[in-house]
Formats: C-alpha cells, sequence, structure tokens
C-alpha cells in the first residue's frame, strides 16, 4: 500500500470508530498507532507514541486551558451571569425587545469570561427565560436567544476551541484569541439588530415597550463590575505584550476566586466543584487534543494534505470559491458532530490547504470557529439549544425553530470576516 | 468493583484538583514577582508543564465516569437496546486495549529517561519520576473503562449520563 493509501485507509477507519461511540480524541490515537506502525515499523511507532504523549501534556503554551476553564467555573459557581443579565435588563429591558437584547448581551459578556458554553447557557437561560416568560415574551423565542447569545464565548476570548486550533496548528495561541475579539463584538452587535428586525416581522413574539417599571437593580453593581474588569486584565495583559495567555489564564482564575469568595458566592463545595469541574473538562480536551495532535502527525507524514493542497491547485479555482466551501463542509459536519470534534479532525487536513492558498492562519482559526458556532445551535446535535430547551422546559424544536433568522445572522457575520479578514487581524496586528 | 474503582479515580481527581490550585499560584506568584520585584521564579515554565501532566493524567479516569470525553451519538441514538449494547461492548474493548497501549508505551518511554537520566534544564527535575507518575495516571483511565465494561455486564448501556 503506498502511503496516501493508508491515510485514506485510516480516516475510513477513524469514521468507523467514532460511529460506534469511540471517543474522539482514542480513535484518532489508534488511526495514528495503526497508521504509524504501517507507515514506519511496530516498535519505532510505538516508542514515538510514549514520547509523543508526554511532550503535549507538558506543552507549556496548552496550560492555558485549565487555567481559562477555572476563570469561567469560578464566576459561574459565583452565579455572576444572573446578576450581569438582571443589570443589562435593567438597562434596556423595557423597550421592545429590550429584554431578547439584554438576553444577547449578557449571553456573550458571560459567555466570554465563561469559557464553557454549556455552563454559560444554563446560567443565563436560567434567569432571562422566566424573566421573559413573566412581560408575555414567546417562550420559543426567549429559549432560543438564551441560547444564541450563549454561543459568542465560543469566539470571544478566552475560548477554549481558539486554544486547541493554536495548539494543533501552531499559531501563537495569543495572536488567535485576540483575534477572535472584534468577530465577536460584530456579530453580537448583528444579533442584536436581528432581534429588533424579527420584532419588525413578527411583533406578537414579544410585548410592546413595557410601561411597568422594571426597577433598575443597583444592589447588583457591587457584583458585576468585577467581569469587565477581570476580563479587560487577563485578555488585555495578553494583548499589551503583559502576559502569556497561561499567565493571563493564571490572573484571570485568580481575581476570579478572590473576588468570588470576597462578596461570599464561593463557599468550599462551591470551589471543589469548580476545581473538579476544571480538572475533568481539561483532561477532556487533552485527550481530544493527543488525538488531534498524532492524527495530524500521522495525516503529514502518509503526504495526504500535499496531495490533497495540489490536487486544489491544479483545479485552478478562486481561492475565495475553495475558502467558501471548506466553510461549508464545517457548517454541515457542525450540525451532527460536536465542534471540538470537527475542529480536531478537520484541521490538520484544511489547515495546509488554507495556508497554500495564501491564507493567514489565525484569520482562518477565527473563521472555523465562527462556522462552527453555528453547528452549536443546528439539530440535531445543537447542544447549546437543547441545553436551553432542557432548562427552560420549552419543547426543542420550538427553540430550533425561533433560532433560525439568528443562524442566517451568523452565516452573514461569517461571511463579512471571509470577505474582510482585517475583522480578525486588526487587532492582532498591533500587538506587542 | 466498580464503586471501588470510581473511588480510586475520584480521590485521584484530588491530586489533579489540587495540582491545578498550585499552578494558579505558582504563575500569579511568577507575574507578581517580575511585575513588582523584577524577580521572576526560575524555572516556573519547567513546574507549568510538569504541573500539568498530573492534571491531565489524573483527572482523565473520573472524567471518563463522568461522560465528559467526547463521543459521537449520531449513530448509537437510532440503534435499539441490543444494538447500544453491542456497540457499547465494541468501543469499550477497543477503548480499553488502547488505553492499555497508551499505559505501557508510557511506563516504556520513563525506562527509556532512567537509562539516560535526563532532566529539566534550569531546575534540574528528572523526568523519570514524573513520566511515571503519568503513568499511575493512566492506569485509573484503564480502570475507568474496566469499570464501564462490569457496568455492561450488569446489564446497563453507556449513555452521556452519568451511571
Amino acid at each position: 500500500m503506498t502511503s496516501i493509501e493508508i491515510g485514506i485507509l485510516g480516516i475510513i477507519v477513524m469514521l468507523v470508530l467514532l460511529l460506534i461511540r469511540v471517543p474522539v480524541g482514542i480513535a484518532m490515537t489508534i488511526v495514528a498507532i495503526v497508521g504509524n506502525i504501517l507507515l514506519s515499523s511496530f516498535w519505532p511507532a510505538l516508542n514515538k507514541l510514549g514520547i509523543d504523549i508526554i511532550l503535549i501534556t507538558q506543552n507549556y503554551s496548552f496550560s492555558v486551558i485549565p487555567l481559562f476553564v477555572l476563570m469561567g467555573l469560578f464566576l459561574s459557581k459565583a452565579n455572576l451571569g444572573a446578576d450581569l443579565y438582571e443589570v443589562i435588563n435593567g438597562l434596556i429591558g423595557r423597550f421592545k425587545g429590550g429584554m431578547a437584547i439584554a438576553t444577547i448581551g449578557a449571553g456573550a459578556a458571560f459567555g466570554a469570561v465563561c469559557g464553557s458554553v454549556v455552563a454559560s447557557v444554563s446560567t443565563i437561560a436560567a434567569v432571562a427565560v422566566p424573566e421573559m416568560r413573566k412581560y408575555d415574551y414567546d417562550t420559543g423565542f426567549a429559549a432560543g436567544v438564551s441560547a444564541v447569545g450563549s454561543t459568542l464565548g465560543v469566539v470571544i476570548p478566552p475560548s477554549t476551541a481558539l486554544v486547541v486550533y493554536g495548539a494543533l496548528t501552531e499559531e501563537s495561541i495569543g495572536q488567535v484569541l485576540i483575534g477572535g475579539f472584534l468577530p465577536g463584538i460584530m456579530t453580537m452587535i448583528l444579533l442584536m439588530i436581528t432581534v429588533y428586525l424579527v420584532l419588525l416581522w413578527k411583533p406578537k413574539l414579544a410585548p410592546a415597550a413595557i410601561t411597568d417599571k422594571i426597577p433598575f437593580p443597583w444592589k447588583k453593581i457591587k457584583y458585576v463590575w468585577a467581569i469587565p474588569l477581570i476580563f479587560l486584565l487577563s485578555i488585555g495583559g495578553i494583548y499589551g505584550g503583559f502576559f502569556t495567555p497561561t499567565e493571563a489564564g493564571a490572573v484571570g482564575a485568580f481575581l476570579s476566586l478572590l473576588f468570588s469568595v470576597s462578596i461570599g458566592r464561593l463557599k468550599w463545595p462551591n470551589f471543589v466543584d469548580a476545581i473538579f469541574s476544571s480538572v475533568r473538562i481539561t483532561a477532556m480536551v487533552f485527550i481530544i487534543l493527543i488525538g488531534g495532535k498524532l492524527f495530524g502527525a500521522f495525516l503529514t507524514r502518509s503526504l495526504i494534505p500535499k496531495a490533497l493542497t495540489d490536487f486544489i491547485e491544479g483545479l485552478h479555482i478562486a481561492p475565495f470559491l475553495i475558502i467558501l466551501f471548506i466553510l461549508l463542509i464545517y457548517t454541515v459536519m457542525g450540525t451532527f458532530m460536536d465542534e471540538m470534534a470537527t475542529l480536531v479532525i478537520m484541521t490538520p487536513i484544511i489547515y495546509p490547504i488554507v495556508m497554500s492558498l495564501g491564507y493567514n492562519g489565525v484569520w482562518f482559526g477565527v473563521m472555523t470557529i465562527m462556522m462552527l458556532l453555528t453547528g452549536l445551535l443546528t439539530p440535531p446535535v445543537g447542544v447549546v439549544s437543547l441545553v436551553a430547551a432542557s432548562i427552560t422546559k420549552v419543547p426543542s424544536m420550538q427553540v430550533f425553530a425561533a433560532q433560525w433568522p439568528f443562524w442566517i445572522t451568523l452565516i452573514i457575520s461569517s461571511v463579512l470576516v471571509a470577505a474582510f479578514p482585517d475583522i480578525v487581524l486588526f487587532l492582532p496586528s498591533l500587538m506587542y | 468493583m466498580r464503586g471501588k474503582i470510581k473511588k480510586i479515580n475520584y480521590y485521584m481527581q484530588y491530586v489533579s484538583g489540587f495540582t491545578l490550585v498550585l499552578l494558579m499560584f505558582l504563575t500569579v506568584a511568577d507575574v507578581i514577582m517580575r511585575s513588582f520585584l523584577n524577580q521572576p521564579i526560575g524555572g516556573s515554565y519547567e513546574l507549568t508543564s510538569v504541573l500539568l501532566t498530573f492534571i491531565v493524567f489524573y483527572a482523565v479516569g473520573h472524567a471518563q465516569h463522568y461522560r465528559d470525553h467526547v463521543v459521537i451519538d449520531v449513530l448509537y441514538d437510532r440503534l435499539p437496546f441490543r444494538g447500544k449494547r453491542f456497540i457499547s461492548y465494541l468501543s469499550s474493548i477497543i477503548y480499553l486495549i488502547i488505553t492499555a497501549i497508551m499505559c505501557y508505551v508510557v511506563f516504556f518511554y520513563s525506562q527509556q529517561l532512567i537509562a539516560t537520566n535526563a532532566t529539566t534544564a534550569i531546575l534540574k527535575i528528572p523526568h523519570w519520576p514524573v513520566v511515571v507518575l503519568a503513568a499511575v495516571g493512566l492506569i485509573g483511565y484503564f480502570i475507568a473503562i474496566i469499570a464501564d465494561l462490569l457496568f455492561l455486564n450488569e446489564g446497563g448501556i453507556l449513555s452521556n449520563d452519568v451511571d
């Protein structure tokens, strides 16, 4: 068998293993081990496996993952997401659609610092949907909006998915993280505009301007002010060159701990829960990362990425069309696969092609994550929508149905980022 | 037996959690000392790398009990009960073999490190004990899969819910 045939066989075997429910990272590891044995020989391949496993888990750059996850879980366990929603809702909730817009804003802001989309949507949906129900918002619309807003945390730094992309491609993790900021903010604004447009089209989904006075929750300000400050210190630290991403994660986690304890919101059981959840998420991400790195190395040895690159270059198609086709593949895969799974499976295959077309790796990373974000909302696997449906007891089909205008907005936002790469690259270009 | 395995992984998770807290404080202390005293902690990068190993490998078994590892359920969800049991057995056995291989190769690597007596560059921490301890952590992963097989033998099927 030629090396390319071994590579193709490896991809097929991996897909079969995924279908029989072997965990993603393990399926990729199996293919990498067997493939490397076929491409070299038995003992050298196994010997290299042991070395690679340890090198990946001892990579300093990857230590950013547990620390940012910890930061988010401290804030989440202190229930600060709910306070954030109440404050934003107190500011704009009384306007037509204001509560839905507040939900998207709070979802984006809390999702950004939280690090876990599921934790973010659980927090925001639990507080925002009952409030919107109270004021006669359509329940499907309310649950849908809470899910949509929370997904933005996947793009806005710190984002585990962006770190994993950086780790897989050896792009600068700091630059990839910072690159996600402007697209995330732009998407948030576009989603808010979508709320306005949807309510112009279907005014019955939300009440007219609320005449009851929604009291501004002044008492909550003392809890909420720390969230943007912690975000600015940690992410601003990376941007200004004061911290490595790992240091930013540690400072963010430490400040979150300090603040949550000082306001009396983080008791011992919550603290332990946050720690244990963080290490479990870290272990899960690293098993995927180990598999992704080993699989990527195997594919490179099999020469498949090179063959694919040569083939695509030979087609003489405009690079932009190829990028659009690649992003379409990501969107379709994202609808039935976990976003992390799609990311680690596709990146080793697609990244070399994108680089050969002359595109920027940081830009493509953010683009990839934005396309995967749409998959978090679409059936059958749209995990964020399902969590929102489960927490709010709204039928999942109602949630999915309410989200399609927002899904189109996410696609428009991705197309804008594809057409204007500077939306991603502007901030990283100014970094120290 | 299954309960004992879960307990072992539960306690191993404490090692991981304690190490994470240690990593946070170490890194913050390094930032403070570098920024305000112009005296960074020597070898903090090396320590971070070592600590990360423990964080990952001592939680990986417990993550398996909590069904945290990402699986694709597209086919599985559409299968009848017997089909699910068959797939669960098949995937668990494959999973068990691969975790055994991972344990073995990491142990094997530690033996090579003993022979070469390799250490980290600044703090001169010997590599081999770290790698041996990583392999011990991976044993937690291996026995977590055994617990899954025992659960299957008791008539259960694997799902994303913690059993």
